[in-house]
């Protein structure tokens, strides 16, 4: 058995946490594993040497190691280990700065990081997704960029979950608040987004010309306005769901990669339901084309 | 300008070269990460970091190429020592018929290349 003095004890550690940092999130390797090979790697390259290790005599291993972020190709790496790699810049100001706040703030700091290191890795992430969600509630003007980091941090924990092809178990408790909150935002937004096209277009729509639309249309002069709003959202609803349906078809993994987690619910077949649905919508909506026509025609040619 | 253009072009060799000379040191015998760290070591230029195979041979694991049993050891803990499956044999032997292939070919294009 390898006995290390203190301070050698603290740097295998910090190695070891970059071992992981780089090979976390690489879909074809197994972090655990490799931790531990460079853990028998440092054990047996220092198996002569005289005992307890000291610092300077593991530096020398841990130099011919290597920094772990060059083990590794970029290739290797998923998008969401891209993200979390573009902001560890960022993480680590922040915790120079922690380090830089003296006395007690400092060692209380240092605590938390310690328990947060010595926690059961596959908590780490779901946690910090929900301390994020949580943090942006309480500082509630700053809650947009709260909520994309702590769904970034969420997408980030459902990638290694799938990728260590573990149950989410009770973690999907800490982690969907952010995921579902922004993927239900996403999901109307994209949904609905034709609506306020067809609204906005009625807007042009002239009041002087409201009774003879009216006539037109066979409704109130008093709901011209109305009825030709919701016309023209009805089809260009249906035309971009039957646009969307079409690419889920075509793609059938795509909404579960945009909408964790209930995307995965929505495949080849409920794209094709939503494809016949608005579909019919659509043929509903071409009957009324020549109603349309007639008084598109009347606000396109007034004086 | 030299330099680095020959920096670049010995990294690129090397990453492909590697899984190879990894493979290799497993044929026919059991190692630990650490020994094959040194029987690869002793290939001039092979390896600038040592940690840089522990990555490769997940990898290998997880697609069948090398499996790992743990061997009990007298001078400490347990060791993990890995070797070929089948599969890394058949994939090991292809690739070096692909590697001769392209060295030979290499050499037969420049075969003054000794002497500049």
């Amino acid at each position: 058995m390898t006995v290390y003095t203190q301070e050698a004890i603290v740097r295998l550690d910090e190695y070891l946490i970059e071992v992981r940092s780089a090979i976390t999130g690489r879909s074809s390797m197994n972090p655990d594993e490799v931790e531990q090979d460079v853990r028998d790697h440092v054990a047996a390259a220092l198996e002569p040497a005289n005992q307890p290790i000291t610092v300077d005599q593991l530096e020398s291993v841990i130099e011919r190691l290597g920094p772990p972020e060059q083990w590794v190709a970029d290739s290797h790496r998923t998008i969401w280990k891209y993200l979390a790699d573009t902001l560890k810049p960022v993480g680590h100001r922040a915790l120079d700065q922690i380090r830089a706040i003296p006395g007690e703030a400092y060692v209380a700091g240092r605590s938390i990081v310690t328990k947060v290191r010595d926690m059961k890795d596959d908590w780490r992430l779901a946690y910090l997704a929900f301390g994020l969600f949580a943090m942006g509630m309480i500082v509630f003007p700053l809650f947009p960029a709260f909520l994309i980091a702590s769904y970034i941090v969420a997408r980030t924990e459902m990638a290694i979950i799938r990728e260590r092809n573990t149950p989410m178990g009770a973690r999907r408790w800490f982690v969907y608040p952010p995921l579902l909150l922004v993927s239900s935002c996403l999901i109307i937004a994209l949904a609905s987004w034709p609506i306020s096209v067809g609204v906005a277009l009625t807007h042009e729509i002239p009041h002087s010309l409201h009774g003879e639309l009216g006539g037109v249309m066979h409704v109130s002069s008093k709901v011209v306005q109305p009825v030709a709003a919701t016309y023209l959202a009805i089809g260009a609803v249906s035309i971009w769901w039957m646009f969307a349906s079409l690419v889920v078809i075509r793609y059938p993994k795509l909404p579960a990669v945009l909408f964790p987690p209930f995307g995965s619910k929505f495949g080849r077949l409920e794209g094709l339901l939503v494809f016949l649905l608005s579909a019919t919508a659509s043929v509903v909506w071409l009957s009324f084309a020549d109603t349309a026509w007639q008084a598109a025609k009347l606000v396109v040619e007034q004086p | 300008m030299d330099s680095e253009f020959f920096d670049n072009w010995t990294t690129q060799l090397r990453k492909g070269i590697l899984e190879l000379g990894v493979l290799a040191s497993l044929r026919g015998r059991k190692l630990y990460g650490y020994d094959i760290v040194k029987q690869l070591s002793m290939i001039p230029g092979l390896m600038i970091s040592e940690g840089t195979i522990y990555p490769i041979l997940s990898r290998f694991k997880r697609d069948g190429l090398v499996s790992s049993t743990l061997v009990e050891s007298n001078e400490g803990p347990a060791r993990k020592y890995y070797e070929l499956t089948s599969l890394g044999r058949r994939e090991l032997a292809r690739m070096r018929v692909s590697w001769r292939s392209v060295r030979d070919g290499i050499d037969s294009l420049s075969p003054e290349a000794e002497s500049p």
